[in-house]
């Protein structure tokens, strides 16, 4: 890995020293060339010149094909950027949206949690209480519910009002129907099972409801 | 100029999902809703559709519902009757996808054109091009169609080994069973058989414990609370957090308080079912899951020691005896070979309710 990398950081040097010098590279090439013409003619084989050239092209060969890699190592490496650029920009947007979603909805999974408890009340305030000793238990129970819904409600957790209202799927939850009557037309709620409550725009839970059909 | 993301989309038959890589992890987009799958269901309002979580709402009052399309994706000449139009199950289908594009566009802040779907490895073709078709005239272009075991091998990365290999994937969802053999060969996998049970799943489980909690609590109080709609949702929910808790730990305590009332006043239900009991009422459950297991392995030819690799799909599997029951019929363990990341991944369906399967579908494709 590390050999690579010194690799193509002396190919990287080598291919800046040419483009900075070209002129003086084919003047050198031109030298070369020239005292690659005296060798032929101080040379008494034929052969030895073919081989020289053939390296020579070879060289030029490699060094073209070097090129050719560099430049697809770098466009390689242009995209990933590009694409790293992109990724890291979509995760700063998300990142601050959901940052921004999370102050908004502050406390809407322990909201969320405590409306079992909230319906466990009602439902316990929903019984009858015969002595005066349940009557008073009663009272305070219900003083207690108050202050649980008040609680919520100044954190941003409202009931859903949907009693004896067109049936709307936005809030609400049919889990049964009955037969329409004059007090209750054709889908408008006739009871409601189990609250439903939202936090700012958004359905903590729907209402559990009764339609009429 | 529209993104060049793609995103992942996972196209059940009662719930959908989306995912999109962001950086190199997949993240699974949640709906309007803030859930993170979304109700496979369409429902017509004056000829206007709703999906999702606002058309599941209305599915008892509205008999303008529709709900499991996907059993009927490619079926020559079906169609559904909306208020005298006929919509064929593809167009459904791109209702459900186009309101997954739009969120997903939401919160990718681009527009989205490229989609790869999962589809079950049974699908034939017919039911292949309506899953594309479906894409199409949702705007979206399906790049790949994959089929779930063969996303679910990917997810462990199974194609990144050089051996040839048997694979069997044991995929128990919410409400289906399949049973599927794979072979890898150069990288590629081959579907050599599958089977399974369209009518078994994580749901049955659920009702097993709320059919002894209602028997329970009739022989104590002398009530029926499966007379009472309002009673049966809580049973429902609790009944589902019983079963994952058993995942965990070997007890779990079910409190109810004003379930009902009897002539005395209030009745509350509180019980503790422990995962013996677990075990013993979904027993039958977990057996019938054998003969698919079975029939999987007959038609693709193989003997259960020809199998290399077990994986493990669906959330149902997170059950403790449907692991054991699984180990013992293949003699394996079924997640020897998974590291940590891997099996975070695969702890993630019963976080998030998602399948494995798109997570590394984006893996994979990008």
């Amino acid at each position: 890995m590390a050999d690579k990398k010194d690799d193509s950081l002396k190919s990287k040097r080598e291919k800046s020293t040419d483009d900075q010098t070209s002129q003086t590279a084919d003047d050198q090439s031109k030298k070369a060339k020239d005292a690659n013409t005296k060798e032929n003619k101080s040379a008494k084989k034929a052969k030895t010149a073919s081989k020289a050239e053939h390296a020579e092209s070879a060289e030029v060969v490699k060094l073209k094909q070097t090129v050719v890699d560099l430049q697809k190592k770098l466009d390689d490496m242009e995209n990933r950027y590009l694409r790293a650029e992109a990724d890291m920009k979509n995760i700063q947007t998300h990142a601050k949206k959901e940052q921004a979603d999370l102050i908004k909805y502050d406390g809407q999974q322990l909201a969320h949690d405590v409306l079992p408890i909230v319906d466990n009340l009602q439902r316990a305030l929903a019984v009858e209480a015969t002595d005066e000793n349940g009557k008073q238990l009663k009272k305070g129970v219900s003083m207690v519910f108050e202050h649980l819904t008040k609680a919520l409600a100044d954190n941003g957790v409202e009931k859903i009002e949907a009693l004896n209202k067109p049936f709307d799927p936005k809030f609400q939850q049919a889990i049964q129907t009955e037969a329409a009557d004059d007090e209750h037309p054709a889908d408008t709620v006739t009871k409601v099972l189990q609250d439903g409550y939202r936090m700012k725009d958004r359905v903590l839970r729907p209402a559990m409801v009764v339609v009429a059909k | 100029m529209a993104s060049n993301k793609i995103i992942g989309i996972d196209l059940g038959t009662t719930n959908s999902a989306v995912a999109v890589l962001e950086g190199s992890d997949p993240k699974i987009i949640p709906n309007p809703e803030g859930s993170r799958t979304t109700p496979s269901v369409v429902a017509f309002k004056d000829g206007k559709p709703s999906v999702g979580e606002v058309a599941k709402r209305q599915e008892i009052t509205n008999p303008n519902t529709v709900h499991s399309i996907k059993s009927h994706m490619g079926e020559q000449g079906y169609t559904v009757d909306i208020d005298g139009k006929k919509y064929t199950p593809q167009q459904i289908s791109a209702m459900i996808l186009q309101y997954i594009k739009e969120f997903a566009e939401d919160y990718i802040g681009d527009k989205v054109e490229n989609a790869v779907i999962t589809v079950p490895a049974y699908f034939n073709d017919a039911q292949r091009q309506a899953t594309k078709d479906a894409g199409k005239i949702a705007g979206l272009t399906v790049k790949r169609i994959i089929n779930e075991p063969t996303a679910a091998a990917l997810a462990y990365g199974l194609d990144k080994q050089d051996k040839d290999e048997k694979i069997l994937v044991y995929d128990l969802g919410g409400g289906t069973f399949d049973v599927s053999i794979l072979e890898l060969g150069d990288g590629v996998f081959q579907v050599l058989s599958t089977n399974g049970d369209t009518h078994l799943g994580g749901d049955d489980f659920d009702q097993r414990i709320m059919d002894w909690l209602i028997d329970g609590f009739k022989k104590e109080n002398g009530v029926d609370l499966s007379k009472d709609k309002m009673a049966l949702q809580r049973l429902k929910d609790a009944a589902e957090k019983a079963k994952k808790d058993l995942s965990g730990v070997t007890e779990s305590e079910i409190s109810l308080p004003f379930i009902s009332a009897g002539e005395n006043g209030p009745l509350h239900l509180q019980t503790t079912l422990t995962r013996a009991k677990f075990n013993e009422l979904t027993s039958d459950l977990v057996a019938k899951t054998k003969t698919p297991f079975d029939n999987a392995l007959k038609d693709a030819g193989l003997q259960v020691s020809d199998i290399d690799q077990v994986i493990l799909n669906g959330g149902s599997t997170r059950i403790p005896a449907v692991q054991e029951a699984v180990k013992s019929w293949t003699g394996k363990e079924s997640n020897h070979s998974i590291n940590l990341m891997k099996r975070l991944l695969w702890v993630l369906p019963f976080k998030v309710g998602l399948s494995p399967v798109m997570l590394r579908t984006l893996f994979y494709l990008m």
